[in-house]
């Protein structure tokens, strides 16, 4: 620590490696000393590769203090000259202690820290039991608290996971089971079961959500339109087999034995049901309109087909359910007439 | 002021091509890195001095760990600067600039 190089010898090491004049490294080192004050005059900081960097630090003004004599002193704003050796000399100079790294201390840092805080007040009293009785609840009060925070966290989860499962098993089943007679309502009156059905329809408006008030509003406008249809569909049903031989009636007794239509986008045509049919579906081939789905419902519904609702059953339930009843009023009687059943299947005509 | 810089101003002052001053300036730094690592003072008149001291081991405490630690002991390179380059730099620069 205390041995020191004089600068000549520095000179004599640096011309014995590079094999130059004295003087050239002489004058080297000096206007490199030169240059490190100017730029750091100019820049703030100067860098030499493989050594390090030069910082010029600003310090603000503040009031000292003489430690000798006591006195006050103001210490004016100034800089300072700081270096910083780089990565590469550092660790060049501490390979010696390369293998040595940090260690953490478990017991001693808690020890430490609380001691003197406590010391002067419990001394008189009772200075034993002061470090033995605090750290003991402390520790119980947070493993307590801990425990039951996850219980609080763990319990409403587990409410709602049985929620979801167990939620919608109740009122599913019941629109497919009630209407168990499929020959007997075609055979009575078709007309008066609608009309009993209108009547309990107006009290379940008041419930609803109003999302289904939206549908309703977009419904009633495509309703006139549709009812455009219907008149043809029940014209034909019954008068097909008339009104068509005005205009030949050779091509026409052709066709009377053969009333069945492809329904695709044909108001009076029959439909069988097929894999990938909806309700949605068959409103769009009939009535050219998916948004009187409820209308097909009905119609299968009166026939009371369970294989047909079964098959076209994609609808959510619920949703169904309160919907349909809602409609009952839109549909109108005729509608109804234009059902028939052919081979165990309903057929819309 | 980078070590390009450097070179190019002091190749302009002594007279010599970029390339020499470069090997130069690399084999002087190399001699003082060798002195500097055998507890031996260097120090260039007008500059100031380099020397190393040995921090030894100590206690500091790691906030992300809430752990008190140990470090092993550490050689420093401390520098301290003449007092003509003191003077003249202490009040040049100001924060702002």
């Amino acid at each position: 620590m205390s041995k020191k190089i004089t600068f000549s010898d520095l000179v004599n090491k640096i011309v014995e490696e590079t094999g130059e004049s004295k003087k050239l490294i002489h004058d080297l080192l000096i206007e490199t000393k030169n240059i490190t004050s100017e730029g750091l005059e100019r820049d703030g900081r100067v860098n030499i590769s493989e050594l390090g960097h030069f910082d010029l630090k600003w310090h603000k003004a503040r009031s000292g203090r003489n430690p000798q004599t006591g006195e006050e002193i103001e210490i004016p704003a100034h800089n300072t000259i700081n270096f910083k050796a780089t990565s590469s000399l550092r660790e060049y100079i501490n390979r010696k202690y390369a293998h040595l790294k940090p260690e953490f201390i478990e017991e001693e840092a808690p020890g430490i820290t609380p001691v003197p805080p406590i010391l002067p007040e419990p001394e008189p009293l009772a200075p034993e039991p002061v470090p033995e009785y605090q750290p003991d609840p402390i520790v119980e009060e947070k493993k307590s608290v801990k425990s039951i925070a996850w219980l609080w966290l763990i319990i409403p989860i587990i409410i709602i996971i049985l929620a979801f499962l167990f939620w919608p098993s109740d009122e599913a089943p019941e629109p497919v089971v009630e209407e168990p007679a499929q020959s007997e309502i075609l055979a009575n009156d078709v007309e008066d079961e609608p009309a009993e059905q209108l009547k309990p329809v107006e009290e379940p408006e008041k419930a609803e959500p109003e999302k289904l008030q939206k549908k309703i509003e977009d419904i009633e406008q495509p309703v006139t339109p549709a009812k455009n249809f219907k008149p043809e569909t029940k014209d034909p049903l019954k008068p097909v087999k008339e009104p068509a031989p005005t205009t030949q009636e050779s091509v026409t007794a052709e066709k009377e034995p053969v009333p069945v239509k492809t329904g695709i986008g044909t108001p009076g045509g029959t439909h069988s049901i097929q894999p990938g049919d909806n309700f949605w579906t068959i409103a769009m081939d009939f009535y050219k309109q998916s948004y009187l789905w409820p209308k097909t419902y009905l119609v299968y519904k009166e026939l009371g087909n369970e294989k047909a609702l079964y098959y076209l059953w994609v609808v959510n339930k619920w949703e169904a359910h309160e919907v349909i009843e809602k409609y009952k009023n839109r549909i109108n009687e005729t509608d109804l007439k234009s059902v028939e059943k052919i081979d165990g299947f309903p057929v819309v005509k | 002021m980078t070590n390009s810089e450097l070179i190019k101003t002091l190749s302009s002052r002594l007279g010599q091509s970029q390339v020499e001053i470069k090997r130069l300036l690399k084999s002087s730094v190399k001699i003082m890195k060798e002195i500097i690592d055998e507890d031996v003072g260097v120090s260039i008149p007008g500059l100031g001095t380099f020397k190393t001291f040995i921090k030894s081991k100590r206690r500091s405490y790691n906030p992300y760990h809430k752990k008190f630690m140990v470090l092993p002991p550490k050689r420093v390179i401390k520098f301290r600067s003449s007092s003509s380059i003191k003077n003249e730099l202490k009040f040049t620069r100001q924060k702002n600039e």
